[in-house]
């Protein structure tokens, strides 16, 4: 995606060929981007790209070897104290203090926040209300469960209500179903700040980022929408098919059958419970885009054949990730 | 200036809502007590055989100085004991925000990195007062059974006071640059009796480097204090001390910054 094409927002993050090294090692190599109010970006890469070093320097606790970071128009590191209070910071495994209830870490991450008094009571209500904290309020945060103490984590960051969350996997602990209740919150969110998250599950980034930037050894080797990147990958996701029906293929009338091809798995009156097989079952297998997909399930559903199994292999997105972060490590093992 | 009492009184509830806490008052209490009541029990008997030396010799008994045989011994033996306890006091400060990561989320909150240092410092200030408060109701038990002089025993308890906070200001200093709790106590702790050590290297006629050393020490300058002595060279030494190693905490903490 071109920045001409980015939503029109108030930048709220601008990173400029951001370095970090650990001496000899460069964890983070010339990082460049910009995170807008209205969108969700997301930072992805596998373990050791430079995610978290590259959070770190973004919400001022780590100094860049070179490079600029501007938050809210002022730069972090001269203007340090003035502008963080605009950013929500959720570290990978939040540190909570152990002894103090939820109800006191929170006040004291309002506190130092700079809240006080009714400022900060609508914030640790409105923190309490999102991330559903009630049952847990006067809970010891050292006996809280890895999703409540993700939760707790969220809800620091989200306390001063800053138009800028910079959240380092935060779905990291979630059952699915507070997974889904992060994705609605994010959601939500995303029309009043500018949200940077680092996550290394793709569809989660499919899900919810606008943009997705793809880190590998330190270094941008991709930026775009999660669904253009896709393009980049082979296009499809490897699917397979099982279907019960006719004798005839079920892929015969499809106008268009693409990659995927169709072969009699089990024909009909033979296998296990035989004798509830009532037609042949037939197993459909390639790799097939969105419009092959619904394409072929118009084509079942009017052939009145009986979906048996469904299963999609590597997304498009996955595909995409996996190439782009491989060719860049074997890049990096030639040039060594 | 808000943001750092709300920081000391996170670290003083740290402290006083863990078995750490309650251990290390536990341990000071207990033998700043044994000290007192070893220090009174061989005035006594000082007192007894001096009164039975005078019998003998049909002499009026001598005085036994009280300031002398219990003040100035206790205040210098409740400072040795705080060289140990003081190390674990300071340990976790930094050492171990910057482990668990809540240094890293401190440092994303709108603060000054010496709003960080100094709310942790008079976190650790705050529990020691609650130590020192033992020994401050020694004294009152001291004053009730005796008639110690008052100059002594006040300068020894200001001493006790300024000598801790200097000690506290170099616990952080050093917790600012370990990786971990422990490395941090064990440093403090290998550092406190060194500079213990250098007090007592000293002598009338002593070379200038002697001397020198000798004066880095806080015991040095605290030995003084028992004896009502306050001098404005150790008053100076010990407030110097603080800030200075204050103010490295704070590069200890932007050097974090840079390391990682």
């Amino acid at each position: 995606m071109t920045q001409a094409s980015l939503p029109r927002g108030e930048a709220l993050l601008e990173v400029e060929g951001l370095t970090k090294d650990y001496g000899p090692v460069r964890a983070v190599d010339g990082l460049g981007f910009t995170v807008r109010r209205g969108e969700i970006v997301g930072l992805l890469g596998p373990n050791g790209a430079g995610k978290s070093t590259a959070m770190r320097v973004l919400v001022g606790y780590q100094v860049p070897t070179a490079g600029r970071v501007r938050v809210a128009g002022g730069d972090i590191f001269r203007e340090g104290a003035r502008i963080k209070g605009t950013i929500g910071y959720l570290p990978e495994n939040p540190p909570l203090y152990g002894e103090m209830r939820v109800r006191e870490y929170l006040t004291l991450a309002g506190q130092l926040k700079g809240l006080r008094g009714a400022a900060l009571a609508e914030g640790l209500s409105r923190a309490a209300e999102w991330l559903n904290l009630e049952g847990v309020w006067e809970r010891q945060a050292a006996h809280l469960s890895r999703g409540y103490r993700q939760r707790v984590g969220l809800a620091q960051a989200l306390i001063a209500d800053p138009p800028l969350l910079v959240l380092d996997e935060p779905a990291t602990g979630l059952d699915p179903n507070q997974i889904a209740d992060l994705r609605r919150l994010l959601a939500e969110w995303r029309e009043r700040k500018g949200i940077l998250l680092s996550t290394h599950i793709l569809a989660e980034a499919l899900q919810l980022c606008d943009r997705v930037l793809v880190l590998s050894r330190g270094r941008l080797v991709a930026e775009g929408s999660p669904q253009g990147l896709g393009g980049r990958g082979r296009g499809a996701a490897a699917t397979t098919i099982l279907a019960r029906g006719g004798s005839l293929s079920p892929l015969e009338g499809i106008a268009d059958p693409g990659a995927l091809r169709a072969r009699l798995e089990v024909a009909a009156g033979e296998g296990e419970g035989s004798e509830e097989n009532a037609g042949n079952l037939w197993r459909i297998e390639g790799e097939i885009d969105g419009d092959g997909r619904r394409r072929l399930l118009a084509h079942l559903a009017r052939g009145g054949w009986d979906l048996v199994e469904w299963s999609a292999g590597l997304s498009a997105l996955e595909q995409a990730f996996r190439r782009l972060t491989l060719e860049e490590g074997r890049e990096g093992e030639e040039t060594r | 200036m808000r943001a750092v009492w709300v920081l000391a009184s996170r670290e003083l509830r740290g402290f006083l809502r863990s078995p750490l806490g309650y251990a290390l008052l536990a341990v000071h209490a207990l033998a700043s007590g044994l000290i007192l009541v070893t220090l009174l029990y061989l005035f006594r008997e000082q007192w007894m055989l001096s009164a039975q030396q005078a019998a003998r010799t049909l002499q009026a008994p001598p005085g036994v100085s009280l300031q002398l045989a219990v003040v100035m011994p206790y205040f210098l033996n409740v400072a040795s004991q705080l060289l140990f306890i003081l190390p674990f006091v300071t340990m976790r400060s930094i050492a171990e925000e910057r482990r668990s990561r809540g240094l890293e989320l401190l440092t994303s909150y709108p603060l000054r990195v010496w709003q960080i240092v100094l709310g942790k410092y008079l976190g650790v200030l705050g529990f020691t007062l609650l130590l020192w408060s033992v020994n401050a109701l020694h004294v009152v038990i001291l004053a009730l059974v005796g008639s110690p002089a008052a100059l002594p025993v006040l300068g020894g308890l200001l001493g006790l006071l300024l000598f801790a906070a200097a000690l506290l200001a170099i616990g952080l200093f050093v917790s600012s640059l370990a990786m971990g709790q422990v490395e941090a106590a064990v440093l403090t702790l290998g550092l406190f009796l060194v500079l213990a050590m250098a007090g007592g290297v000293a002598r009338p006629g002593s070379s200038w480097g002697q001397t020198l050393l000798a004066n880095l020490s806080p015991l040095h300058h605290y030995s003084g204090f028992g004896q009502g002595l306050l001098a404005p060279a150790a008053i100076g030494y010990f407030l110097a001390a603080t800030v200075l190693f204050l103010a490295l905490s704070v590069r200890g903490v932007d050097l974090i910054k840079w390391r990682g």
